[in-house]
């Protein structure tokens, strides 16, 4: 009853605000002969069309990937559904612009459904639990807009058409964008209808399902190309729209319905009802003081506080402990590994400081720029390398890294705010960044006893506002943002001596630190209840190591920036060489972490020389060679 | 402070001395050191620089210094510069890049009036150069040029939009303080963006093409290239882009950058004022 009151209170108010920019519309125009209905036709009338439809399109699509992971926070925006979509069309565009018209939107569909398979690769062995998912598909939004971000920096004129198109402006120029999408919208809504009494099949979990019959992996894969199509439709046609999609989800999942269909019409309703309001508003705002915001931006100022919201008030927290996927250990004798590793390592950095473009050199003023540059790489390999081991085992789970723990996201708001009003104190509002962050995220999470999930989702509510704030500048043509999109990537370049040195003392400590705790972060990833059981204070030391992997990673982000996928990669790459032992694990872990970011600084420095490409985007490479590992093992 | 003005003193003499060897990171005030009939040593993205500013053609002889957010600092210090030019977004690296070089700091798009800026940077860039004379004759000329044009264009009473489009359907419109805004306003002509609408920096605002149909019927379209490569065909089968007006009587002119210096800006009003005459009398 309530939803039904709350329903038509939104239609109405929609009806209300379509009027008035219509009129707004209309009497500005009227000096204007015989234009305004063509106007009408033509702009106003399909580009409400276009968003209502948008809205329904994302609602049908989250809810879908809602049903078939079993999670409550996924959809397009959290899963890299829409990151991996607008990659593919960015790349395209940028490479190949005269494809764009005719196999755009086939493109983007490819990228939401490449990033959905490698969703499910990297959640099917863990059986899709919330957490696992939810990760899974943040670490490929982050991944994808790791490279897009990377083609804006190296190909800035290139991507200027694109520019607006990234930051979703509903404006439409036609009526037939609308009907075309409508057409091209049906398919997929049959498909939905045929199949919604199977999506039921899901609330009984994956071996429920089977034991009554449903082929579920085929039914996953209707629903995910499905959602895909969907998702890809949308990014093609009109750009991303952050949040539009979980919000419609959220709000729906308020009214309690096993009939999956009901949902979906639920879903799509509040999703256009949703888009449909903010974009006819901000049409509203433009007629008025001609100030143009893009409604997909917009959206994720609105989605960050929901999703803040919703990690607060979802169940299931903690998680029970998940089977690790059994893969043979191998046997290795760990003493001469890690003197392999550490062998390893010290040439590494050898090679980077010795050698680069001018072949080998002796130099000491290039010495100079090169030490601090290799030492940072160094410190903040292994910095990154003990952190992502604390998490992991901390979170229980294997898709934790520092790059979602949400200081990070603090880091870059605060360099993002230095950018416009103080360019040379990027360090220090960095730091007030963190710190705000800090408290923020003690303050939320204090009384949960800082479980890590919930932590880490707190950051991404935060990065979700940078990115909106990115967006639109990219698109008003302010130069200054390049700068911004440069630190994002990830880079070395500009460290001084006394940071590095800083860092390197820093790492030292945080080495001394972790080995010190490495029984207790051993114990404490069998879960809350072995370790209290045990006679560990769980709370605390969850707090102290959490407090700690924080303050890590956002002096490491501060250094190389936000993201390098290290953190994920190296306590990966230890297990798989046999380091199980926690303390053995902290110190594989770290020299790996240390090995790949060094190597990924020498290769930036000197593969297109004088460019550079940032050492984060060439580690988030060997990353993406990870994933083909993990793929491989299904 | 009396540090800085010691600091200052000794800079000042060091660079009226000695000039040969500075590099203008961003392009604006490579451009600037183009038309002082400077090269700079080295500026930053100059594999672009060819495409998106084009004029002044750099010599062969200048060094590509990389990404101009990130100019490669053992290319830098193998040239041994002595003098670093920065504009002020890239504050970033301004302590990084001090420890190799002195650093200047300059900017034209800063907001106040950008041809005032332009002019004065242009002063300053000259005195670090020790080109006064050619910066004089520069300006000089400039003026010339300028009122020659303005001369030409006295008949032109219609306001001019100067856009860039982004894609078929949202465009980059240049208001007063910009590059554009500047230059119509040097030639005496009115610019037909509204001085309320809200603008960033570099003097843009971002609208729907949709918006053109409300500028006066007469308003001559300025259209800066490059356009997406779709936007001829949009333009004629669009029943709506063909009920604007401003469209039938565009003009297309060649890529200008949007954030250059006095030669960008004389580029733009010669190849304006000749495509506006050669319209009125063909």
């Amino acid at each position: 009853m309530k939803f039904k009151i709350l329903s038509l209170i939104a239609v109405i108010t929609l009806i209300i605000l379509c009027g008035i920019a219509i009129y707004l519309e209309a009497r500005s125009l009227e000096f204007i002969d015989a234009t305004v209905n063509l106007v009408l036709q033509n702009h106003t009338l399909p580009r409400i069309g276009v968003s209502l439809l948008c809205g329904a399109f994302l609602g049908i699509a989250s809810i879908i990937l809602q049903q078939i992971t079993h999670n409550p926070l996924a959809s397009d925006s959290t899963l890299g559904v829409s990151a991996g979509a607008s990659f593919f069309l960015v790349a395209l565009m940028v490479f190949f612009p005269a494809l764009v018209q005719s196999f755009g939107i086939w493109f983007a569909f490819l990228g939401a459904i490449f990033s959905l398979g490698l969703l499910i690769c990297l959640s099917y062995g863990k059986s899709f639990s919330i957490f696992t998912t939810t990760l899974s598909g943040l670490i490929i939004g982050l991944f994808f807009g790791a490279f897009t971000s990377c083609l804006l920096v190296f190909f800035p004129e290139e991507s200027f058409f694109i520019t607006a198109w990234l930051s979703g402006y509903l404006t439409q120029n036609n009526p037939y964008d609308f009907f075309f999408m409508l057409l091209l919208g049906i398919p997929a809504l049959v498909l939905i209808f045929y199949y919604s009494s199977s999506f039921e099949v899901f609330l009984l979990g994956d071996s429920g399902a089977r034991s009554v019959g449903v082929n579920v992996t085929l039914l996953r894969i209707i629903g995910l190309v499905i959602a895909a199509y969907l998702v890809g439709m949308v990014v093609s046609f009109v750009g991303v729209i952050s949040f539009v999609g979980l919000a419609a989800c959220t709000l729906a999942n308020k009214y309690k319905t096993n009939n999956f269909f009901y949902k979906v019409v639920v879903c799509a309703f509040i999703g256009a009802m949703l888009l449909g309001i903010t974009d006819v508003s901000l049409q509203i705002i433009f007629l008025l003081t001609q100030i143009n915001f893009p409604a997909g931006s917009i959206t994720a100022l609105l989605g960050a506080p929901l999703l803040l919201w919703l990690t607060f008030t979802t169940k299931g927290g903690e998680v029970v402990v998940e089977k690790d996927s059994a893969t043979a250990p191998i046997k290795s004798n760990s003493k001469s590994l890690l003197m392999i590793l550490l062998v390893v390592l010290v040439a590494f950095c050898f090679i980077s400081l010795f050698i680069g473009h001018f072949g080998f050199t002796w130099d000491l003023e290039i010495l100079d720029v090169r030490y601090k540059r290799v030492l940072v790489a160094l410190a903040s390999g292994i910095c990154l390398g003990l952190i992502g081991v604390i998490l992991q085992r901390l979170s229980q789970n294997s898709m934790a890294s520092p790059e979602l723990l949400g200081i990070n996201s603090g880091v870059t708001l605060g360099v993002l705010f230095a950018l416009f009003f103080a360019p040379q104190l990027n360090v220090v509002f960095g730091i007030i960044g963190a710190c705000v962050m800090l408290a923020f995220m003690i303050v939320l999470n204090f009384k949960n006893g800082m479980v890590a999930q919930k932590v880490i989702l707190t950051g991404i509510a935060i990065m979700a506002l940078v990115t909106c704030i990115e967006k639109i500048l990219l698109v008003a043509g302010d130069s200054r943002i390049y700068g911004f999109l440069t630190y994002v990537s990830g880079s070395t370049y500009s460290v001084t001596a006394f940071w590095s040195i800083v860092l390197f003392i820093v790492s030292l400590f945080a080495c001394g630190f972790a080995l010190l705790f490495s029984r207790e972060i051993g114990i404490l990833s069998l879960g809350a209840v072995s370790a209290s059981s045990v006679g560990l204070s769980v709370v605390q030391y969850r707090i102290i190591l959490l407090l700690f992997s924080a303050v890590i990673s956002a002096i490491v982000a501060l250094s190389i920036g936000p993201v390098s996928f290290i953190g994920l990669l190296a306590p990966h790459i230890a297990t798989f060489f046999g380091l199980y032992r926690p303390h053995l694990q902290l110190l594989g872990s770290m020299m790996i972490g240390g090995i790949i970011m060094v190597f990924s600084d020498f290769v930036g420095r000197t593969l297109i020389f004088p460019y550079e490409i940032p050492s984060g985007l060439i580690a988030t490479m060997i990353g993406s060679a990870y994933f083909v590992f993990m793929i491989r093992r299904f | 402070m009396r540090f800085l003005v010691v600091f200052l003193c000794i800079f000042s003499s060091v660079y009226a001395t000695n000039t040969s060897r500075v590099i203008a990171i961003d392009w604006t005030i490579a451009e600037t050191m183009k038309a002082l009939d400077y090269n700079p040593l080295a500026i930053g993205d100059k594999r672009s620089y060819s495409t998106w500013v084009r004029y002044p053609p750099l010599d062969d002889s200048v060094v590509d210094l990389g990404l101009r957010m990130q100019p490669n600092l053992e290319q830098l210090i193998t040239l041994k510069p002595d003098l670093i030019i920065i504009p002020s977004f890239f504050g970033f690296n301004q302590s990084l890049l001090e420890q190799y070089a002195p650093l200047k700091v300059m900017d034209i798009y800063k907001g106040g009036d950008v041809y005032t800026n332009m002019i004065e940077t242009t002063k300053e860039v000259a005195q670090l150069l020790s080109r006064e004379n050619e910066a004089r004759k520069l300006i000089k000329e400039n003026e010339e040029i300028f009122l020659e044009l303005s001369n030409q264009l006295q008949s032109v009473k219609s306001q001019i939009a100067v856009v860039q489009f982004i894609d078929t359907k949202q465009v980059r419109i240049y208001g007063e303080n910009s590059i554009f805004g500047a230059g119509l306003n040097k030639l005496g002509l009115k610019n037909a963006l509204p001085p309320h609408v809200i603008t960033n920096l570099w003097g843009i605002a971002v609208i729907p093409v949709v918006e053109l149909l409300r500028f006066p019927k007469d308003t001559i379209l300025v259209i800066i290239e490059p356009i997406p490569f779709d936007l001829e065909e949009e333009l004629r089968r669009n029943s709506l882009y063909r009920a604007i007006r401003l469209l039938d009587n565009k003009i297309l002119l060649e890529p200008i950058w949007s954030a250059g210096g006095i030669l960008s800006l004389q580029r733009f009003s010669k190849n304006l004022t000749q495509k506006i005459l050669s319209q009125n009398n063909p």
